[in-house]
C-alpha cells in the first residue's frame, strides 16, 4: 500500500511538473535574436547586481581638412596617425595626434612630390608603428611588381618597386595587383595579392618573400594582431606567422565566431571590412570587432571574452564598416570606421568603472521588418544615449518563416501581458485600431519640437494630426509621379486618362506602353498612386473609385503582352514602392512609353532629371484627378502608459531629427532642414565634373546607352518640392486592405473573374473587416 | 478514504492546470469584458457594442447555422455507419481504423487536398464542366459553406463512429440473445434495446461534436484566409481578427457571450438527457 502510495504520489508530481514546465519560454526577443537576448539577461543581471564598469564611446574630432580615414595606426611612442584623403583636392594627407585625439598636426608634404608618388590608383594603405606611410599600388610600366609609395614621418617620400616571386605558380594578371596590406609588430607590410597569395615585404629594399599562398581558400579579407595574419574565409580563419610564414592550428572557437558567420566574411565596403582585429597584451592574444561587439581571445584557448556589447555603441550599426582597431590598453582603444554615407570617423573608447555595465534603462523598440533606416537611427541614438540600453525587437526576420499575422499576435500578446515595447514602428501594424482603443501616446509634442527647431512638411503633419493630436508620424515619405514626354504626362493625370493612353498606343500598333512585369507590379503601382483616394470621411469605401481603379488598371493589362507574367518578378514582400518604382529608365530601355511610379529619394531624381534633361522629357504627379496622396515610411509611434516614455520621445527626436534624416535614402526626410540638405547637397553632387559621371547599359534591342549624369536644377527642385507639398492624403496603408485589393484585382487582371466579381469580392471582404 | 485521497492526487495536477491555464485566464477575461481596451471601466458598453457590430452577428449566425446543419447530419450518419460496422463482426476493426484516418491528416494537407478539389479550376469543376455542366466558385460563393459542411463531417464521422461503437461494446450480448429468443428482429433490437443503452454515451458523444463544431476554423482560416466569404465566416474568425488589431474588449465581451451560450446549450442538453 505505501508503495502505491509513493507510486502515485511520484507520477503525480511527474505530471505536474512536465505540465508546469512544458509552458517554460525563452527569454529571448520577438525575433528571436540571441544577442538580443543575451544582452537583455546581461542587462537583468547588471541592474540587480549593480556591477558596474563599461566602456564609453566618444567621437574624436577629425581635422577639417580630412575627409576620408584610409589607415589609422598607434605608434610606438603613442600617438594616432591617419593617413586620409584631403577635403580641398583629390590628394592624400598625414596627420598626428600625440594627445589622444584632442589635436592633429598635419604632416608638410610636398604637393608636387605627392602626386608623382601616388600616381596611380591605390589600392590599399598602411602605417608602420614609426609613422611611416606606405601605399600600394599596381605597377603599370612593369610585369610581376608592386608599387609602393612610401611617406616618411619626417615628411619625405619615395615610390619602391616591390617585386612579386612565385609569379610563375599563379595568375600572372592578378599577381601584382595588392588586394590588402597590414604592418606586423615587427614592421614587416604584409601583402595579399588578388591570388590570395600572401607576402612578406621590406619596404626599404624593396624585397618581397612569399608567406603563404591561400588561393584555395577563398580569402575575403585578413587582419593582423601582432605577428600573427589572420586571413578570414568561409572556411575557417587560416593563422600564419608573419615572421616565418608557418600556419597554426586552426582555432575552433574563433572559426566558430567569425567564419561560421556569413555577415562577417564578407567584405561590405571598398575600404572597409565588417570585422577588424588588433594584437596587444601577449603574443597569442587576438582582439577583434564586429557589429556584435569588441572581443577578446587568446590563440586555440576555449574563451571568447566580451569586452563591450555592440549594440551599445556605434559597433552596432550593421551599416558601419570596420578599418582599423588600435588598442591602446586593456582599459582604451581606438577604432577607424566608415559609416553607411561613406564618412569616417575615428572613433575612442575608455573603460569607465564608475558607469553600470549594461544601462539600467531599457528602450524596447519594435518593428514588423528590419530596415537599415531604422538600425541607423537607433546606432544614433544609442552613440547619444549610452546610458540606455536599446533593445530593438524585429517581428519577421524574413529567415524564420514567421508571418506577419504571427508577429502581430505575439506583439499583441506582449502589450497585453504589459511587456510591450515603448516605441513602435507602425508599418504593417494595425495603427487606427491602436489609436482608437488609446494605446498610442499624443507624441505632437515631439513632431512640434522638430517642426520648431528644423521645420517638417506642414501637409504631412497635418495629414496626421487627429483631433489637435499625432500618434503616428512618418520619418520618410514619397509620391508617385509620371514621367517622359508632354503627351505621357498629360495621360498621368488620371488612371482614365492613362488607360485610353495605353489602349490609344496599343491601337497605333506599339507595344510595351506601361512599365510593368505582371498584374502585381501594376496593380501596386496605380495603388500607391490612387488608393489615398477611395474612402470617404467616414471611413466607408468608395465603390465607384475602387471600380475605376480595377477597370483602369485591366485595361492597361489587357493592352500590354504578358509573355512573362509566369516569370516571379515581382515580390510584394519586397515592397517595391520602397526602392522607387518609376522606372524611367524602362522607357530609354525600350521597355515602356512613360516612367509611372513612386519615387523615393534625391538621388532617384538626379537620375531622372539628369534622363530628362538629355531626352527633352519631364516629370509631374501622377493621378492629379484624384486625391493627391503620398506613401509613408517608418511610421513611428510611442506606446502609452510606456515607463519610459521620455527616452521613447528622444529616440523619436532622434528618428525625425536632421542627423538621422539625412542617412538614408528610404524615401523623402520629413525634416525639412534634412531635405533641404539632400537637395542642395544633389545640386552640387557632380560639380566640376557634370556629363562626366553617369552610367553606361544596353537597351533591350541591343543599342549601347550612356546617361550623364548633371546636378539638380532650382526649378527641378522646386518641382518636386511643390509636388511633395501639395500631396494631402496618405495612401492606404491599411495591410488588410491593401491584401484584399491586391489579391482580388491580380484575379480580375488574370481573367480568373471579372471587374465586376472582383469589385464585389474586395467589398465584401473589406466591409468585413471594416465592420469588425 | 485513503483510496479516495490517492485519486485526488491523480486528478490534481490536471485540475492545478486547468484551473491555471483556463479558470484563471477566463477570469481575466470577464474582468476585461467590462473595461475598455485601455483599461477604463465601461459596464456593459462591450456587450451592447458586440451584439451590435454586424460581423459578429454574422459569424454568430454562420456558427449557429453551422452547428445546427453539421450536428444532426454527424450524429445521424455516424450512429448509422456504427450500426453497420458493427455488424460486419471481424472486420469492424478495420473498418473502424479505415474511419479514423481523417482525423490522422494534419489540417495543412486537408486544405491542401480541399484547394486542389475545390478551387475554381480544381478538380471537383474539373468533373462537372466534364459532364457538361457548369463551374461553380466553391469557395468564394455560398457552397463555401457546405464544403465547409463536409470537410467537418468527413473529418469527424471516424471519430463519432467510434464512439458510438464504444457505447454499443458495453451492451452486453446476453440482452441481444434474449430479444431474440423473445422474437426482436433487428429493427426492433436497434429501437428497443440498442438505442436505450447507448443513450447515457449519447449526451457525451454529442457535447463533443458540438464543442468540435468550432475547431472547423482552422481549415476555413487556411483555405480563406482572415476574409473568407460571407457564408463561412465564423466566429473565431471574428476573434480572431480582433486579436490582430488588439480589439481585447470586443473579444472579451464576444468570448463571455459565446461561453454563456455554450453552457447554456451543454446545460440544456444535460437536463433533456436526465429527464428522459
Amino acid at each position: 500500500m505505501k508503495v502505491k502510495k509513493m507510486v502515485s504520489l511520484l507520477l503525480g508530481g511527474m505530471l505536474l511538473v512536465a505540465g508546469l514546465g512544458g509552458c517554460g519560454r525563452e527569454p529571448v526577443s520577438v525575433d528571436g535574436e540571441r544577442v538580443d537576448a543575451q544582452a537583455t539577461q546581461i542587462a537583468g543581471e547588471g541592474a540587480s547586481s549593480g556591477s558596474k564598469g563599461r566602456f564609453m564611446e566618444s567621437e574624436v574630432l577629425l581635422p577639417e581638412n580630412v575627409k576620408g580615414i584610409l589607415s589609422a595606426a598607434l605608434l610606438a611612442d603613442g600617438s594616432i596617425e591617419l593617413f586620409a584623403r584631403s577635403a580641398d583636392s583629390d590628394s592624400f594627407g598625414v596627420q598626428v595626434s600625440g594627445d589622444g585625439g584632442e589635436s592633429f598636426t598635419a604632416l608638410s608634404l610636398d604637393a608636387g612630390q605627392l602626386e608623382e608618388v601616388f600616381d596611380a590608383y591605390m589600392f590599399s594603405s598602411a602605417i608602420r608603428s614609426d609613422g611611416t606611410v606606405v601605399g600600394l599600388m599596381s605597377n603599370s610600366d612593369k610585369d610581376g611588381s608592386i608599387m609602393a609609395g612610401i611617406i616618411r614621418p619626417d615628411g619625405s617620400m619615395e615610390k619602391k618597386e616591390l617585386i612579386i616571386p612565385n609569379l610563375e605558380s599563379q595568375n600572372q594578371k592578378y599577381a601584382a595587383t595588392p588586394v590588402d596590406c597590414a604592418f606586423d609588430t615587427a614592421g614587416n607590410l604584409i601583402i595579399e595579392n588578388l591570388n590570395s597569395y600572401f607576402y612578406r615585404a621590406d619596404i626599404e629594399n624593396g624585397t618581397c618573400e612569399m608567406l603563404i599562398d591561400l588561393e584555395e581558400k577563398n580569402v575575403r579579407y585578413f587582419g593582423i594582431a601582432g605577428n600573427q595574419v589572420l586571413a578570414v574565409s568561409e572556411d575557417g580563419i587560416t593563422m600564419v606567422n608573419s615572421a616565418d610564414g608557418t600556419a597554426w592550428e586552426a582555432d575552433g572557437l574563433l572559426d566558430e565566431m567569425i567564419a561560421a558567420d556569413r555577415s562577417l566574411t564578407d567584405k561590405n565596403s571598398e575600404y572597409g571590412r565588417p570585422l577588424a582585429f588588433a594584437g596587444g597584451g601577449g603574443e597569442d592574444m587576438i582582439f577583434y570587432v564586429n557589429h556584435q561587439g569588441l572581443f577578446g581571445h587568446a590563440r586555440g584557448s576555449s574563451i571568447n571574452e566580451q569586452l563591450i556589447y555592440g549594440p551599445l555603441c556605434t559597433m552596432g550599426d550593421t551599416s558601419v564598416s570596420f578599418l582599423n582597431l588600435m588598442m591602446v590598453d586593456e582599459r582604451q582603444f581606438y577604432l577607424t570606421i566608415i559609416e553607411g554615407s561613406g564618412t569616417s570617423k575615428l572613433l575612442k573608447y575608455v573603460y569607465d568603472e564608475t558607469v553600470p555595465t549594461m544601462p539600467e534603462k531599457e528602450l524596447k523598440i519594435y518593428a514588423l521588418k528590419d530596415a537599415t533606416f531604422l538600425r541607423q537611427a537607433v546606432s544614433s541614438y544609442q552613440k547619444n544615449h549610452q546610458d540606455v540600453f536599446v533593445s530593438l525587437q524585429i517581428g519577421r526576420s524574413g529567415e524564420d518563416g514567421v508571418t506577419a499575422q504571427d508577429a502581430i499576435r505575439a506583439l499583441n500578446t506582449d502589450i497585453l501581458a504589459g511587456n510591450g515595447p515603448d516605441v513602435l514602428i507602425l508599418d504593417g501594424l494595425p495603427v487606427e485600431s491602436y489609436i482608437e482603443k488609446g494605446m498610442l501616446k499624443d507624441i505632437s509634442a515631439v513632431v512640434e519640437e522638430i517642426d520648431g527647431s528644423e521645420g517638417v512638411f506642414e501637409n504631412v503633419k497635418k495629414a496626421y494630426q487627429k483631433n489637435g493630436a499625432i500618434y503616428q508620424f512618418p520619418a520618410r515619405f514619397y509620391v508617385s509621379l509620371v514621367n517622359g514626354d508632354e503627351e505621357a504626362l498629360a495621360a498621368g493625370a488620371s488612371l482614365t486618362k492613362l488607360a485610353d493612353y495605353v489602349t490609344g498606343k496599343k491601337a497605333a500598333g506599339e507595344s510595351k506602353i506601361f512599365p510593368m512585369r505582371g498584374a502585381a507590379e501594376l496593380l501596386e503601382k496605380l495603388y500607391y498612386a490612387d488608393s489615398a483616394g477611395w474612402f470617404d470621411e467616414s471611413g466607408k469605401l468608395k465603390e465607384e473609385a475602387l471600380k475605376q481603379y480595377l477597370s483602369c488598371a485591366k485595361q492597361i493589362y489587357d493592352a500590354e503582352p504578358h509573355e512573362s507574367e509566369n516569370v516571379d518578378y515581382f515580390d510584394p514582400e519586397l515592397d517595391a514602392s520602397l526602392f522607387g518604382s518609376l522606372d524611367a529608365f524602362g522607357v530609354v530601355m525600350k521597355e515602356a512609353k512613360l516612367g509611372y511610379g513612386t519615387l523615393v529619394d534625391t538621388s532617384e531624381l538626379v537620375m531622372l532629371h539628369s534622363m530628362n534633361q538629355q531626352h527633352g522629357w519631364n516629370f509631374g504627379p501622377a493621378n492629379t484627378d484624384a486625391v493627391k496622396g503620398f506613401g509613408v515610411y517608418q511610421l513611428a509611434g510611442i506606446l502609452e502608459g510606456t515607463d519610459t516614455a521620455e527616452c521613447a520621445e528622444d529616440f523619436l527626436r532622434t528618428l525625425f531629427g536632421v542627423d538621422c534624416q539625412t542617412l538614408s535614402y528610404n524615401g523623402f526626410p520629413v525634416n525639412r532642414t534634412a531635405y533641404d540638405t539632400l537637395c542642395e547637397q544633389e545640386k552640387h553632387a557632380y560639380d566640376g565634373n557634370e556629363g562626366n559621371a553617369g552610367v553606361s547599359v544596353s537597351t533591350t534591342e541591343g543599342d549601347d546607352y550612356h546617361l550623364s549624369f548633371v546636378n539638380l536644377s532650382d526649378e527641378v527642385v522646386e518641382k518636386i518640392t511643390g509636388i511633395l507639398t501639395a500631396a494631402e492624403k496618405p495612401v492606404c496603408m491599411d495591410e488588410v486592405i491593401k491584401e484584399i485589393v491586391l489579391e482580388q484585382g491580380e484575379k480580375a487582371l488574370k481573367g480568373e473573374m471579372s471587374v465586376d466579381e472582383a469589385l464585389n469580392e474586395i467589398k465584401q471582404k473589406c466591409n468585413l473587416y471594416l465592420s469588425e | 478514504m485513503k483510496k479516495k485521497h490517492t485519486g485526488i492526487l491523480f486528478v490534481l495536477p490536471h485540475f492545478l492546470g486547468v484551473c491555471i491555464f483556463l479558470f484563471l485566464p477566463f477570469l481575466d477575461v470577464v474582468r476585461r469584458s467590462v473595461f475598455r481596451a485601455a483599461g477604463s471601466f465601461c459596464g456593459l458598453d462591450n456587450f451592447k457594442t458586440v451584439l451590435a457590430n454586424d460581423a459578429f452577428r454574422l459569424a454568430a449566425g454562420n456558427t449557429l447555422r453551422f452547428t445546427l446543419v453539421c450536428l444532426p447530419l454527424l450524429l445521424v450518419l455516424s450512429l448509422c455507419l456504427a450500426v453497420l460496422v458493427y455488424g460486419v463482426g471481424r472486420a469492424a476493426g478495420a473498418l473502424k481504423n479505415a474511419y479514423l484516418v481523417p482525423l490522422a491528416i494534419p489540417a495543412a494537407c486537408v486544405v491542401l487536398i480541399w484547394r486542389l478539389l475545390f478551387d475554381a479550376h480544381g478538380m471537383v469543376n474539373g468533373v462537372v464542366t466534364t459532364l457538361g455542366g457548369t463551374a461553380v466558385d466553391w469557395m468564394n460563393t455560398g457552397s463555401a459553406f457546405y464544403v465547409l459542411v463536409g470537410s467537418y463531417i468527413w473529418k469527424n464521422l471516424g471519430y463519432v463512429v467510434v464512439l458510438w461503437m464504444a457505447a454499443m461494446d458495453a451492451i452486453p450480448g446476453t440482452v441481444y440473445e434474449a430479444a431474440r429468443i423473445d422474437g426482436a428482429g433487428r429493427i426492433a433490437s436497434f429501437f428497443y434495446i440498442t438505442l436505450p443503452c447507448i443513450r447515457p454515451a449519447a449526451f457525451t458523444i454529442v457535447v463533443v461534436s458540438f464543442l468540435n463544431s468550432f475547431r472547423v476554423f482552422r481549415e476555413a482560416y487556411l483555405v480563406a484566409g482572415n476574409y473568407p466569404h460571407d457564408s463561412i465566416y465564423l466566429l473565431q474568425h471574428v476573434f480572431n481578427n480582433w486579436f490582430l488589431d488588439l480589439s481585447v474588449d470586443k473579444m472579451a465581451a464576444g468570448a463571455v457571450l459565446l461561453s454563456i451560450v455554450i453552457c447554456a446549450a451543454v446545460w440544456m442538453m444535460q437536463r433533456m438527457w436526465e429527464d428522459q
